[in-house]
């Protein structure tokens, strides 16, 4: 008992703010940088929501406006982060980018927490594997794979 | 209006560069059939939604203002100084740039287009980095044609 408690404490996820009162968090290891006023090239002929592309590591990755994506509104982003995730165990590692509206956080989140996804908006279900209750409100878990490995949708 | 035939280099893998506003569009040189001023274009009978037109190969060919986003432009940027007749099978268009360079085969990687920005019918194959820490988009004469002759509602 006394190590679950102790394992709950832990911080083992990020706390994302899209604006527009959404969040939704990413495991600890998901996330491998923080980036400040990026410079961002623009791609012709792209969703609104996914329009432009940050020089990184000698990659060009996708950057997604998750709040667009969901409310059709883009937000007024602050920060950039850099997601790394796997389809599978043993596929290679693939990257892509997230804007924020302010710094992410991180938290401590148990398996008690788990909650259903919030109603509204309606997409969070195309984004998010789990949910968890986190000071009163539903906070999807985002699986960065169904974000930036899927077309968009005709 | 007849257009002047660019040289065929030996090395068939050279690229054009096509700069667009802050747009630059690469596409194998071989695709281009002419190059020509912008002063060039036959500016009467014109077609709907082309600014005017070329002749090639004893017919006419279209002429279409682009913006940056690859949409539509009625009227013409004065920035807008050179022409390319891009040609694919029997078909040939006219498109209107600030700039065409041509370069031999870039040392840098070409990405593909990642999965989130790709709308069914985008005419970007691709993208790469520039030496000067831009992107030009991957592109082809049929990609480029099929895209302006959608647009135009031919």
């Amino acid at each position: 008992m006394a190590q679950e408690k102790l394992s709950a404490q832990v911080p083992n996820a990020w706390l994302l703010d899209f604006g527009q009162s959404l969040r939704a968090a990413v495991g600890a290891r998901v996330l491998l940088q923080i980036i400040d006023k990026p410079k961002l090239h623009e791609v012709p002929c792209t969703p609104p929501y996914c329009h432009s592309v940050l020089p990184w590591q000698g990659r060009l990755l996708p950057v997604m406006d998750l709040a667009a994506r969901l409310t059709g509104v883009a937000q007024a982003a602050q920060y950039l982060v850099v997601a790394g995730y796997q389809e599978q165990p043993d596929e290679p590692v693939r990257f892509g980018a997230l804007l924020l509206s302010s710094a992410p956080l991180v938290i401590a989140v148990a398996d008690a927490q788990a909650c259903p996804l919030p109603e509204q908006p309606a997409g969070w279900s195309q984004f998010a594997c789990s949910c968890f209750e986190h000071q009163g409100a539903a906070i999807p878990v985002l699986h960065p794979g169904w974000i930036f490995s899927r077309p968009p949708e005709a | 209006m007849n257009t002047t035939a660019l040289a065929r280099p030996a090395a068939s893998a050279t690229s054009a560069l096509l700069k667009i506003s802050g747009l630059r569009l690469q596409l194998p040189q071989k695709e281009i059939s002419a190059l020509e001023t912008a002063d060039s274009v036959v500016k009467q009978d014109v077609q709907p939604h082309s600014i005017g037109w070329l002749q090639h190969a004893r017919q006419r060919w279209p002429v279409y203002c682009l913006s940056q986003n690859l949409t539509l432009f009625d009227t013409v940027p004065a920035e807008r100084r050179a022409c390319v007749l891009l040609g694919a099978g029997n078909s040939f268009v006219g498109i209107l740039c600030d700039d065409v360079s041509i370069s031999q085969p870039s040392q840098n990687q070409p990405h593909e287009l990642p999965p989130a920005m790709r709308l069914a019918q985008t005419p970007v194959l691709g993208l790469v980095a520039t030496g000067d820490e831009g992107i030009a988009c991957i592109t082809s004469a049929e990609q480029l044609i099929a895209h302006v002759t959608r647009l135009a509602g031919m």
